[in-house]
């Protein structure tokens, strides 16, 4: 635990909550951390640590638990937050509990509030967005609310910091209550059936009262005798159970909703004694634009606009900072060569090491602009009613919209989209997504399709403002989405039978996008992009500069040399495997490069084609690219055909340790990373062998 | 061979061994399995529930 600078009063505190209440918002504003905020449910879906500084100078340790709607868990990432509500995670409870309630939402939130309550721990209600439930003419009653719950209510805006210090000091304070313990009430037969399974298990399983209660409600609003688990238990308490379950099924009661029923009576007990509500009885802001955000048919073209405009604006927009870019780097390495007399060491600097990491940072404004979109996407709220309008398109593949938000975050990296599919409660469409989330185009494929695009797409303008360029893009994307629902499609008839969950996503209220926290998000993905651009693709292209310079030739052009060096056999190793899909041996070293990264393979054509060209800095990578001939037939190496089919392979292919890594934390094992690489490889081949064959009968040769 | 061939030599053999090592550490650490392209830091590790 936490060490304190002075004597604590608390040392850990946990901050729980429905989905999308704010609670990431509060612990950054609480801890002065800067963790990723979004307005769409499952931002979150693992906890988050930080330390929250209190004003006589304590400390204790804050953790950001992902959102759930109850104590019960139905997904992986709700199991982490109520393990440490039961005191399951460590074997040790929170000091603490901060739950985070959206006060333009009361009454569902209130539900996970009476669970706290009755799990006996100490606990204040942060009331959220009290602003926008006063907008929305909800007036909540704070004196009216802490007497009922028995716990401090502090009303704040985690958005604009307003209420943080009053909700400190009240965390600060010693000895919280823990509320007013079971105030909702049960059918007498169910008190007593209820009552009598405590004591056993409290007698047998040696449990405290509120988890002998947690269990008791679980056991028997569980199915017929066969509870989940049911091997925890003793004989002696199934057998009791059973004849629980008989006596209440006899007496004609629903044992799965009896609990919430009691449970929301309560709530609407309290919430009708502590909220005044005007209604105005017109629709919201938020309600105006769902009628054609969410509609059938305008949902669908709204988000196709949106997506195209985003791939029109990243391309059109970049170009001047990107050639800014490049001019830099281009200058930078004069520099070099001015100062170092030619060898092999300015060779290495000016060809292997600036050569690789430009062709890769030159990308940086095109990254920061899917981010700065992305952003948007996920701040304005649309991303959920995103997820909305392609559930009907997702259920024809057999997942649920829910699966549709870990897809669009894999736009930025697979990572976090495989770790989003935790929000997912059935197992299977959760593997089929993870399995899938990769196929769709992430950020670090965009330089591979970008200088592929700049090199060979003519810069046709389509009706006055369509590039080809851009369109050409959105395609690549478009392409990556179909793939994963193909793809999802045929796991869902054969891996991974079954029907898809139900869909409730609760909708957020739409907002102005908050430019600090786009800001933010834009300035650490760029600084990640930098720093891997920095150490990992700096030191990939000086390796590269070896190999492909090594072993040395007597009197050999620098096409001869980058021929016979190690990295020239390792391409020309490759190349049976990879001339049906119009590739050379050069693509080849390309390819064996970015297996670890992909846009490795935009490094390594900068340092191979700066290497053969001897250092000419004053032709772009894309002009060598176009001007790269085939010494044995004259022809271009490369054309629009190779371009393509470099685009298409790229789209398929694995090609990223990272998310084979966390493919393998995620589902416990080798077996479904390894059938992952494989599928996807083999897609890739496939398609672009394809691609690459129509292609050379309409004459794309 | 001449100095800069030297100094060349040494740079490569430095970052094999950094980028080797990065590798290694991370894997044995465990927790950074990021890629670069994110601000994530990787994820605990959950129970395999995929007995499909």
């Amino acid at each position: 635990m936490t060490q304190t600078a002075s004597a604590p009063r608390i040392r850990s505190v946990a901050l729980v909550g429905n989905p999308n209440c704010g609670k990431t918002t509060l612990f950054n504003r609480l801890t002065g951390l800067r963790q990723k905020v979004g307005n769409y449910p499952g931002v979150t879906v693992e906890k988050k640590e930080g330390i929250i500084r209190f004003a006589d100078g304590s400390i204790a340790e804050m953790l950001d638990l992902p959102g759930t709607y109850s104590l019960i868990p139905h997904s992986p990432d709700e199991s982490i937050a109520t393990d440490i509500l039961l005191g399951r995670y460590k074997n040790e409870n929170p000091d603490l509990v901060v739950c985070v309630v959206d006060a333009s939402n009361l009454e569902r939130h209130l539900y996970l509030v009476t669970q706290i309550i009755d799990r006996q721990l100490p606990l204040v209600i942060a009331l959220n967005m009290v602003d926008i439930a006063e907008e929305n003419g909800v007036n909540i009653n704070k004196e009216i609310l802490t007497k009922r719950l028995g716990v401090p209510v502090v009303p704040v805006v985690a958005s604009k910091g307003i209420g943080i210090d009053n909700l400190k000091r009240v965390i600060a304070e010693a000895n919280h209550p823990v509320g007013q313990s079971r105030q909702w009430k049960l059918p007498s037969l169910v008190d007593q059936e209820l009552n009598e399974l405590m004591g056993l298990l409290a007698d047998h399983h040696q449990l405290s009262a509120p988890i002998a209660f947690h269990e008791s409600v679980l056991l028997l609003s569980s199915g017929n005798g066969s509870p989940t688990n049911g091997n925890r238990y003793s004989q002696q308490v199934l057998r009791h159970l059973q004849q629980d379950h008989n006596r209440l099924d006899a007496a004609g009661i629903d044992r799965q909703s009896v609990f919430v029923e009691s449970r929301f009576q309560l709530v609407r007990e309290i919430c009708a004694s502590a909220v005044e509500k005007k209604e105005s009885g017109k629709p919201t802001i938020s309600d105006r634009i769902d009628h054609f955000a969410t509609h059938k048919v305008w949902g669908f073209i709204i988000f196709l606009i949106f997506m195209g405009l985003m791939f029109q604006a990243m391309f059109s927009w970049s170009e001047i900072p990107m050639l800014a870019i490049s001019n830099g780097f281009d200058w930078i390495g004069l520099q070099v060569t001015r100062v170092l007399p030619a060898g092999p060491l300015q060779d290495l600097i000016v060809n292997g090491a600036f050569a690789g990491v430009a062709a890769v940072v030159t990308f940086l404004p095109q990254i920061l602009f899917l981010f700065f979109f992305l952003g948007i996407l996920e701040d304005t709220g649309y991303m959920a009613r995103a997820a909305f309008i392609m559930d009907r398109l997702m259920g024809k593949v057999g997942l649920s919209g829910k699966s549709f938000i870990p897809l669009l975050s894999s736009f930025a990296c697979a990572i976090p989209g495989i770790m989003a599919t935790r929000t997912i409660d059935n197992p299977r469409d959760r593997l089929v997504t993870m399995l899938v989330a990769p196929l769709m185009s992430c950020s670090a494929r965009l330089p591979v399709y970008t200088l592929m695009i700049a090199a060979f797409i003519p810069g046709i303008t389509l009706f006055g403002f369509l590039s080809l360029a851009g369109l050409t893009l959105l395609s690549m994307y478009l392409l990556g989405l179909l793939a994963a629902l193909g793809t999802a499609w045929v796991f869902k008839k054969t891996l991974a039978k079954g029907t898809p969950s139900f869909f409730i996503m609760e909708l957020p209220q739409y907002r102005l996008p908050s430019v600090q926290s786009i800001g933010r998000q834009m300035f650490d993905r760029s600084w990640q992009f930098v720093k891997r651009a920095g150490t990992f693709i700096l030191g990939v292209s000086i390796v590269l500069w070896f190999l492909a310079s090594y072993p040395r030739t007597e009197n050999a052009t620098p096409a001869e040399q980058l021929q016979q060096s190690f990295a020239g056999q390792a391409g020309k190793i490759i190349e049976p495997v990879i001339k049906p899909l119009g590739f050379d041996w050069k693509i080849g070293i390309g390819l064996i490069g970015s297996l670890l990264q992909r846009e490795v393979f935009v490094s390594t054509m900068g340092t191979i084609y700066n290497i053969q060209d001897a250092g000419d800095g004053s032709v772009s990578l894309q002009q060598k690219i176009r001007d790269e001939r085939d010494p044995e037939t004259g022809k271009p190496s490369f054309t629009l055909l190779t371009a393509i089919c470099v685009m298409v392979y790229y789209v398929f292919a694995m090609q990223c340790f990272s998310t084979v890594a966390i493919m393998r934390k995620e589902t416990g094992g080798w077996k479904w990373p390894v059938f992952q690489f494989a599928y996807m490889t083999t897609l890739a081949w496939l398609f672009t062998f394809g691609v690459y064959r129509v292609g050379l009968l309409l004459g794309g040769a | 061979m001449g100095w800069q061939e030297i100094v060349a030599l040494v740079i490569v053999a430095t970052a094999a061994i950094l980028l080797i090592r990065s590798e290694i550490l991370s894997r044995q650490n465990g927790k950074s399995v990021s890629c670069g392209n994110c601000s994530c830091t990787g994820a605990e590790t959950l129970k395999s529930t995929f007995d499909v």
